[in-house]
């Protein structure tokens, strides 16, 4: 794939970062990767990368998925920047949409794991400040909570219950529409 | 070290099997939590709220409501279809002759019918005696008309839908001075008052021929819930190409919120071709627009064209039947009025859509291969819900996010099916009442 390869080269010559997980574990990315998270795009420009970026909130194995996630977005938003600028021809949009379908596969088969580790990648998100992959988490978890009741929302997230019967029901003759 | 991707084994992700096995896993932060609710469908957030009183509180947050508001207008949901108003025309029997909701449930389980007259409880049927009768409907306002007293003249009232039943009120229409042939109800949101009700402008619209001219003119007259009273709009010559009147417009206007404006589109057909019709009704202009290439053709009937909105309702979006497929065109340029300013972007195909759910198949007997798709002159644009019928099949709601066709009725020779509106509500006036609750 065109837009791929590029991507892949023009990183190759990029810069490269080191992440540490809390686990200590250390992972050496490409900038284009690692500033998919704001939170360490910031770090970059205030030039407190040198000796690697310290994450202690974000395990090993979390952040080999996070890295797995970025690497690929990245390529994607390289093929995009590459395909607006200079390529517009019919056969070109052509590879550029069986990409984008690739990356939404890539997407689906990401969010294939259990729900700790779905809580985890959330988490992780959040504090790396990566609107894609938060999004993308977030909007999975939502999907899973579609229809329950809130007593199984309550289950699923650890949430305590701090509403008399009679609240409750008050909220539920009010907002009837929400539970037919 | 560089990355190591990880396989893991694919594992189901509650897929409904959640009452089984519920496995707490760990606790996550209200913001975050909070970013979950902004992503899940209005009944679903309720339900969310309902969890603790910290979620209660935060989910009724004018703050959040307006962000959640924001991803509504973005989308449609389906889950914001309630149901569809349908008159049932049994010839033999008249006191048969009944006003029906049809309740549109999720899924491929076919429709279930319920005459109004039996939802004692239900805010609309209690506030609608057999006078009126639903016309037009728009997120959480329905406007039904007074039949008796002007059988011509747009005359009647606004039901707040958008309400639990304690709230439930209406706003009575008093006559229009104008023989309507289309009306379009345009609420106007996050503005309601402590009563519950949602301020509203009433268009009522007709197009008419000038023979002296061999022209067209628009004329309409717009009611404000504000001031309670229609006004005058100065009527607007509309030229068609050829110079030719228009000989039919439809009922069915499609709605553009954009930041010019608010815009109703109708479809209209004049001695040589369909065109589009535009109101710009903030600024009073009335203007024309071409259809899409092979659109435009008299040879089409016009129930095969829908003119809808976009999913973020800032685009014109045309519907095109041609036998069981259905060509969904976008405009891509919003100030030109050329044929190529639209794009062919989807491809609906019928038969494909009911063959993926296989044996949930909702077609209830072999489609003749000659078949066509008719449009109904009716679209929710919150839902996203086209209705269609389908030659000796029945009536399917459409819908255009999910791209799922559900059964609504089944063909019959002896009762026709008349739709006249659907029933969809506006949750965020229903949410921002949690915050009234005397709850600490």
């Amino acid at each position: 794939m065109a837009s791929a390869g590029s991507g892949d080269e023009k990183a190759a010559a990029a810069a490269m970062i080191t992440l540490i997980s809390s686990d200590n574990e250390k992972f050496e990315v490409t900038e284009a990767t690692a500033t998919l998270s704001q939170t360490i795009r910031h770090m970059i420009e205030d030039g407190c990368t040198d000796g690697g970026v310290p994450l202690p909130n974000v395990t090993s194995k979390i952040l080999a998925r996070v890295i797995e996630y970025c690497k690929k977005h990245a390529t994607a938003a390289a093929g995009e920047e590459g395909s607006s600028s200079s390529f517009s021809d019919a056969a070109f949009l052509e590879v550029d949409r069986a990409f984008l379908e690739e990356l939404e596969e890539f997407d689906d088969a990401f969010l294939e794991v259990d729900r700790a580790t779905l809580f985890d990648l959330i988490l992780a998100a959040n504090y790396l400040d990566i609107k894609g992959l938060l999004n993308l988490t977030c909007q999975k978890v939502a999907d899973s909570v579609k229809g329950k009741t809130p007593e199984q929302i309550r289950e699923m997230y650890n949430i305590v219950n701090d509403l008399t019967p009679e609240e409750e029901a008050e909220i539920r003759r009010e907002t009837q529409w929400a539970f037919e | 070290m560089p990355a190591t991707l990880l396989l893991l084994p694919p594992l189901e992700l509650d897929g409904g099997k959640l009452d089984a096995v519920v496995v707490p896993v760990s606790c996550l932060p209200t913001d975050i939590l909070l970013e979950i609710f902004v992503r899940t469908d209005p009944a679903t957030l309720v339900r969310c709220a309902a969890t603790s009183k910290d979620h209660l509180r935060r989910v009724a947050d004018p703050a959040f409501l307006r962000r959640y508001g924001h991803r509504l207008d973005s989308r449609f949901v389906p889950s914001l279809l309630l149901g569809l108003y349908c008159d049932d025309d049994d010839s033999d029997d008249e006191d048969d002759d009944q006003l029906f909701r049809i309740m549109v449930a999720p899924g491929p389980a076919p429709a279930a019918t319920t005459p109004c007259r039996s939802l004692g409880e239900d805010t609309v049927s209690t506030l609608m005696d057999w006078n009126y009768t639903p016309v037009t409907a728009c997120a959480g306002l329905l406007f039904a008309k007074d039949l008796y007293t002007s059988p011509d003249l747009v005359k009647g009232r606004v039901i707040h839908t958008s309400r639990s039943q304690r709230y439930c009120t209406c706003t009575s229409i008093p006559p229009a001075d104008i023989s309507s042939v289309s009306l379009v109800l345009l609420p106007e949101y996050y503005d309601d008052d402590e009563n519950g009700l949602i301020s509203f402008r009433l268009v009522a619209v007709n197009l008419r021929t000038v023979t002296s001219l061999r022209q067209s003119r628009l004329c309409a007259q717009i009611f404000r819930s504000r001031s309670g009273k229609w006004d005058w709009v100065p009527p607007m010559d509309v030229s068609l190409p050829g110079g030719s009147p228009y000989t039919w417009h439809d009922t069915q206007a499609a709605v553009l919120r954009t930041g010019g404006g608010t815009v109703a589109y109708w479809l209209c057909k004049s001695g040589i071709s369909y065109h589009i019709v535009s109101f710009h009704i903030d600024d009073v202009q009335a203007g024309v627009i071409e259809l899409p290439p092979g659109c435009h053709d008299l040879q089409r009937n016009s129930d095969e064209l829908l003119l809808v909105p976009s999913a973020d309702r800032k685009r014109l979006t045309l519907l095109a039947a041609d036998g069981l497929k259905i060509n969904v065109w976008t405009r891509t340029a919003a100030n030109s009025t050329a044929t190529k300013c639209w794009e062919r972007h989807l491809v609906i195909d019928v038969l494909g859509v009911a063959g993926e759910l296989s044996q949930r198949w909702p077609l209830p007997r072999q489609v003749e291969p000659e078949a066509r798709v008719k449009f109904e002159r009716w679209f929710g644009e919150r839902s996203g819900t086209a209705v269609l019928k389908i030659d000796r099949c029945g009536h399917f709601a459409l819908n255009l996010a999910t791209k799922k066709l559900q059964l609504l009725k089944e063909f019959s020779e002896t009762v026709d099916m008349w739709l006249l509106c659907g029933h969809e509500i506006n949750p965020i006036p229903l949410l921002r009442k949690l915050q009234l609750l005397n709850i600490t």
